[in-house]
């Protein structure tokens, strides 16, 4: 998942917002994920009230990804394991 | 594409010198050490393409999987800028020299700035519900590269990555399978140091 994408990610998230209660986005399947893929998802996790929660479930090395760019200090984020694709 | 060293003192793709360069590697013969070689051209269209090839390449060199997908990244972000922000394409241009990866993207040659850049380019205000920040693609290229540099001209921009054999991966396998995002969070942001000379094709 690249930029090209954002026009669905940001339609995906901001419907996901505005419904009320936790957030799990399986990205089990990704094999690669862009840095502005990363932020638009983390930025959007970070608008939420503390009290609600993103659940990231990815392969390792997708979650490593979000790690570099902070996403694992964000207190809404949860990132979850899972074995790739 | 936002440039971190800006100056017009570019290397010439079109100089034989780095045509010959890519024949030799091409070839098995000249720069042994010049291998392998990957000259390819992109869009928005064929950045996946872009990818797989890199990430083929970065195996067949010897690189270890998690560097290579710090490689793919770095190539991936460059790639991207030069799409979004330079004139929609670019080409890259892969090769080894002296137990090191070198990646450099050129978006020079392609359309003309402000012409159209070619479909899917949304750069537009998509996640007005909340603050969307860019600009990070740059800043994760030198947490993974090696050595960075860009140089921008009147021409456009060419950035070259550069990825040693010796080094360890920003993210370690072992500790992707334990706990794989607490050693991504201690990965050090290497101090960018600017290029003491531009990073050209090897001549």
């Amino acid at each position: 998942m690249d930029f090209l994408a954002a026009e669905a990610l940001a339609l995906a998230l901001g419907e996901a917002i505005r419904i009320d209660g936790d957030i799990t986005i399986n990205m089990a399947n990704l094999s690669f994920i862009d840095a502005s893929s990363i932020r638009m998802i983390t930025d959007a996790a970070a608008s939420l009230d503390p009290s609600r929660t993103v659940v990231l479930r990815c392969p390792p090395a997708i979650g490593a990804r979000f790690a570099q760019l902070g996403a694992d200090r964000l207190p809404q984020v949860s990132l979850v394991g899972v074995d790739e694709g | 594409m936002a440039s971190m060293k800006g100056n017009d003192r570019r290397p010439d793709p079109a100089s034989p010198g780095d045509g010959a360069v890519l024949a030799d590697a091409e070839a098995g013969s000249g720069d042994r050490e010049a291998r392998p070689a990957l000259d390819q051209t992109f869009d928005s269209g064929t950045l996946y393409a872009l990818r797989a090839a890199v990430q083929a390449h970065a195996i067949q060199a010897g690189l270890p999987e998690s560097r290579g997908d710090d490689l793919v990244i770095a190539v991936h972000e460059l790639a991207a800028n030069a799409v979004r922000h330079g004139g929609g394409a670019g080409r890259l241009r892969m090769w080894e020299r002296d137990r090191a990866l070198y990646c450099q993207v050129d978006d020079s040659g392609s359309p003309a700035s402000g012409g159209d850049a070619g479909p899917a380019r949304p750069d537009g205000n998509v996640a007005d519900r909340w603050p969307f920040l860019q600009g990070h693609g740059l800043w994760l290229v030198r947490l993974v590269a090696d050595q960075i540099s860009v140089f921008s001209g009147p021409d456009g921009t060419c950035a070259t990555v550069v990825f040693s054999f010796g080094r360890d991966p920003s993210v370690s396998a072992p500790d992707l399978k334990r706990r794989p995002w607490l050693k991504a969070q201690r990965a050090r942001v290497q101090p960018w140091e600017p290029a003491t000379r531009p990073l050209c094709l090897p001549s």
